[in-house]
């Protein structure tokens, strides 16, 4: 499952670090009390291709239950993908051998959304930090206790913070403290999963902002998971907009927001709530809601929301197009 | 009141003055709400903001007179609903009120009916509670009431189960229970944080739609600007308890007077343009029951002065219709 | 508001500052834990604190009331029975049973409860199934006659005791823990802890296992009055650690014949048993509210 179309060309000279080629999963859904019978698969990501390049953010956009944070949890190992491939640096890493595996975890980490799970509650803020450490590298405590530190001082804390435990930090703390963790082992990747969205309004902008002067610091790259397009537009080098476990739109930020041209992309902008009361959006406001993943729509699967749905839409798969060096969509009037 | 184009010279339908709800906790008392007046009139949108903790939604309880008490109380203050002091109201009194004259919608509409009950007897119920009418008027009323927020087929509706309607439909009944009585005022208390954005988008035109047809007062309490600049006619920001600026929606995005609000318009970012930078506001949102004198805002603020932290900043008026707490107006 | 905050970093008098000190003690349960201190005291040390050898009477002492009785000497407090063993000595060895039974099963029973717990919650699928179906049959099945099949098939020692309670008391430990690492393992942390390379055991034992200590520790205290209630019953029923050893239930079984004449022989044991389960309880009860309120629903 390799459509090279789906691999937008660019000119960037960023290296690609992280490939993801048609990735799917699929969930059972099964009955039966004693012996549990499979009746149906949700597709919660059916076919994706992405790819993260050093040192850049790429945003993946859509609304709940589309499949981010699945899509998230492949990258991260948690969850087997049920086929297409990830590849770090060229290397395909679901069948690459034990030492690679372990290679590849030091190098891609994560930040979640609740900064009240993430953190366990019985760690001091020294052991949770270290943690990544202590697994993979072969510090000795010294080393480890100065780490700590700078890390901390680094996400906008001072080392004293290292004794106490998790609940005496505010949420925004806290979610710097995940941030810290994160960067312990000096990874190449951070998978951000909505690291904003439950914090404080005042509190966001300090996260956003640190995260971005932490990126040209450790040189790290973003997989930015969010609902929020305006959040992505400031953080992000490229986008892919996602509709019930595909990718129907993928760009570079600027051009996407300039040329958004899938309709459920413009039906997201144009939901999205205006940053000025005189900013006059056009009425474009979707009806229904996304469909379940466990029985897509034939055809595209936008087609029972799209304003501009044609008849060939509700029969045939959309192919994927590029519209600039970069820029795909898939969908019929393209 | 308001100078813009679009004034509104309808009568003031709630007005609330010097407004005070105190709870008693273990770590002291906390002034959720230390003083806050406001004005409303019929077919306007009033938008509270602030962040979490800022008391906008123990403003809403104390309106609707649902402070748990204790460790609550209003302790000051006049709540004016066409002239009738719903603070100095009896229980009873008050519970003839709640509902039929001034109603709440507070939660995500996708989870708030009840599964087991069939729509029509939710909207039903939600109009026996306050009408003392025959059974066969109440079916009427239903009937009126879902049409009005455009459920097709009211008549075969009626007998639905919330499950199986779609998630569109159930916002409107959700809607339909907050207008069934006719409200005067009608309070939303994030009632769309939850939601995804097309379904916001949905649901915000809905409320609106329903204002607008009845001509309510309505009272929407967020934590996000866009909303505001959505929905609001007027805006009132709130910080610590206090409504710390105030005045026509224009002039606050336009013309933000306290720090407060406009550091948090420069720290969310935008849709429609690149922003190169936010602001960031440094620090946290303040703990009532350990408030610093003088401007709870002060150690946060960019431009504090030395009279910020000795003394809590008066309302200055910025034009007649907006006005801000802060020293920097003086 | 700053005048209140003055006041409390103000050094409050010295016995303003005691009584304050005090007040932080008012709920709790201060009678229960003190008998529980003096059960476990003397359990450990009764070979200092008896004043007679537990095994070993005289005939002319035979059936002596308690000190305050008319006939009751000074030398038995307690008073002493049908064979002139010292009742207090008896009853303070007694407590060195119960205490070395409750400990030892729980302990055993702790161990293979949590370790079947964590792995059933962990691995569920049919791992998880196997164990807890055993866990019900366990629970339908009545301890007693189950201990006292098994009693008469393996025959009556302290092992053999500890060995029937141990299986009486694992699975509401393996029932609990399970719960409580379903919720656990879905907690981020966790996930992240995957992501930063952690091993199984290391997850397991740095990540859930502290999550679950509390639910432990206050389980065992309301299981420790359960093994010294079953153990003072299998005493009593003759199935328990075997005579001479004075284990309070065999004391009152022993009594039990002559409650009309020496009433003391079986009330001392049974008071012993009742203060030392009911305080266990009651101080069980007051740690759960404090530590876990949401185990309030079991029992
Ligand atoms: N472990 C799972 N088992 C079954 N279905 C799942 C599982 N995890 C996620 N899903 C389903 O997959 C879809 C995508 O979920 P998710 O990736 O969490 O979406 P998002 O992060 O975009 O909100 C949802 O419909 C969700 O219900
Ligand atoms: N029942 C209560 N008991 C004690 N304090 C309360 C209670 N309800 C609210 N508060 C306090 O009142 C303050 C304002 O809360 P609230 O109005 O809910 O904020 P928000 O602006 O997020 O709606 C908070 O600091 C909260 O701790
Ligand atoms: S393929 Fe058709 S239905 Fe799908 S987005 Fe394009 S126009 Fe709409
Ligand atoms: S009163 Fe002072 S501290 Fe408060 S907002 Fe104004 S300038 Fe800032
Ligand atoms: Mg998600
Ligand atoms: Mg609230």
């Amino acid at each position: 499952m390799t459509t090279l179309e789906a691999n937008p060309v660019t000119q960037t000279t960023n290296e690609v670090l992280l490939e993801a080629n048609g990735l799917k999963k699929h969930f059972p859904v099964t009955k039966g009390l004693l012996v549990s019978k499979v009746t149906g698969w949700i597709k919660a990501v059916d076919g994706v291709s992405f790819q993260v390049r050093a040192g850049e953010t790429l945003g993946i956009v859509g609304e709940s239950g589309c499949g981010k944070s699945t899509t998230a949890k492949m990258l991260l190992m948690l969850e087997e993908p049920t086929e297409g491939t990830i590849e770090y640096q060229g290397q395909e890493i679901h069948n690459a051998n034990a030492e690679q595996r372990r290679a590849y975890r030091s190098s891609v980490q994560a930040v979640f959304q609740d900064p009240w799970s993430s953190l366990n509650p019985r760690m001091r803020v020294r052991d949770l930090i270290a943690e990544p450490m202590v697994i993979n590298l072969n510090l000795s405590r010294r080393e480890m206790q100065d780490r700590v530190g700078k890390l901390l001082n680094d996400v906008g804390l001072s080392s004293y913070h290292a004794n106490l435990y998790p609940h005496e930090f505010s949420g925004g703390q806290r979610q710097r403290l995940a941030i810290a963790r994160a960067l312990s082992v000096e990874p190449r990747v951070i998978v951000l999963d909505e690291p904003v969205s439950a914090l404080d309004v005042s509190i966001r902008a300090q996260i956003m902002n640190l995260l971005m002067d932490l990126q040209n610091e450790y040189n790290v790259s973003y997989l930015l998971i969010a609902h929020h397009l305006a959040t992505v537009r400031y953080m992000c080098d490229w986008v892919a907009v996602m509709y019930l476990g595909q990718i129907v739109e993928y760009g570079r930020t600027k051009e996407l927001f300039d040329n958004a041209s899938h309709p459920y992309t413009k039906a997201l902008m144009n939901a999205a709530l205006p940053s000025h009361p005189d900013i006059e959006q056009e009425e474009m406001i979707l009806t229904g809601e996304v469909p379940s993943p466990l029985n897509p729509p034939e055809g595209c699967r936008f087609h029972p929301r799209c304003p501009f749905v044609m008849d060939q839409c509700s029969r045939d798969i959309p192919q994927v197009t590029e519209l600039e060096p970069g820029h795909i969509v898939s969908c019929h009037l393209y | 009141m308001t100078t813009s184009t679009t004034e509104n010279t309808s009568p003031v339908v709630l007005q609330v003055d010097g407004l005070k709800t105190y709870f008693e906790t273990r770590w002291g008392t906390v002034k959720a709400v230390d003083g806050v007046s406001f004005n409303l009139r019929r077919g306007e949108t009033l938008g509270i903001v602030g962040e979490s903790g800022s008391g906008k939604s123990v403003t809403m309880l104390s309106l609707m007179r649902l402070i748990p008490e204790p460790p609550g109380r209003i302790v000051d203050g006049q709540i004016l609903l066409e002239g009738q002091d719903l603070v100095q109201m009896t229980d009873k009194e008050m519970s003839g009120i709640r509902g039929s004259q001034i109603a709440l919608i507070i939660q995500d509409p996708m989870t708030s009916l009840n599964p087991v009950f069939s729509i029509g007897n939710q909207v039903g119920e939600a109009i026996k509670i306050h009408q003392d009418i025959p059974k066969r008027t109440v079916v009427q009323q239903v009937l009126d009431v879902l049409r009005k927020v455009n459920i097709p087929a009211a008549e075969t509706r009626v007998r639905d189960y919330p499950h199986q309607m779609s998630g569109g439909m159930r916002q409107r009944v959700v809607g339909a229970i907050g207008i069934s009585c006719e409200p005067i005022v009608l309070i939303a208390d994030e009632p769309t944080t939850s939601l995804d954005v097309t379904i916001q988008a949905q649901y915000l035109k809905l409320l609106k739609e329903l204002q607008e047809a009845s001509n309510i007062g309505l009272i929407f309490i967020t934590h996000d600007f866009g909303i505001v600049a959505k929905m609001c006619d007027r805006v009132a920001v709130m910080y610590a308890g206090r409504i710390v600026e105030m005045g026509d929606v224009r002039d606050i995005f336009n013309n933000p007077s306290h720090p407060y609000t406009e550091a948090l318009l420069a720290s969310v970012p935008k849709l429609e343009e690149d922003v190169d930078r936010l602001y960031s506001i440094e620090g946290q949102p303040p703990t009532l029951h350990d408030l610093p004198t003088g401007c709870p805002f002060a150690p946060r603020c960019q431009y504090v002065m030395d009279k910020c932290q000795t003394t809590y900043p008066t309302q200055f008026d910025v034009s007649d219709s907006h006005y801000a707490a802060c020293w920097r107006l003086e | 508001m700053a005048a209140d905050a003055t006041l409390v970093v103000q050094q409050p008098a010295a016995p303003a500052r005691i009584a304050r000190k005090l007040w932080q003690f008012r709920r709790w349960p201060l009678i229960p834990m003190f008998f529980l201190v003096l059960f476990v005291f003397t359990g450990i040390f009764a070979p200092l604190i008896a004043p007679h050898d537990p095994e070993r009477g005289g005939l002319r002492d035979r059936n002596l009331p308690p000190a305050w009785e008319a006939g009751g000497s000074s030398e038995f407090l307690l008073g002493t029975d049908h064979l002139g063993r010292d009742m207090l000595s008896r009853v303070i060895f007694g407590a060195r049973i119960s205490l070395a039974v409750a400990g030892v099963t729980l302990g055993v029973g702790m161990v293979i409860g949590v370790a079947s717990g964590l792995i059933a919650g962990w691995y569920g699928g049919w791992l998880d199934e196997f164990l807890m179906r055993i866990v019900d049959i366990k629970l339908a099945i009545p301890t007693i006659l189950l201990a006292l099949v098994l009693v008469l098939a393996l025959g009556q020692s302290f092992l053999i005791i500890v060995a029937i309670l141990a299986i009486a008391v694992w699975p509401r430990f393996a029932r609990n823990v399970r719960g409580e690492v379903l919720q656990l393992k879905t907690m981020d942390f966790v996930a992240l802890a995957k992501v930063a390379g952690a091993s199984t055991p290391r997850i397991l034992f740095i990540h859930i296992f502290p999550g679950v200590i509390n639910t432990l520790i206050v389980l065992a205290t309301l299981e420790v009055g359960i093994v010294i209630l079953l153990e003072s019953t299998l005493s009593f029923l003759g199935a328990g650690v075997p005579p001479p050893t004075p284990a309070w239930g065999s004391m009152v079984s022993d009594g039990r014949d002559r409650l009309a004449v020496a009433w003391w022989i079986s009330t001392m044991p049974g008071l012993a048993i009742m203060l030392v389960v009911l305080s266990m309880n009651l101080f069980g009860d007051w740690l759960r509210d404090r530590l876990d309120p949401r185990l309030r629903q079991l029992n």
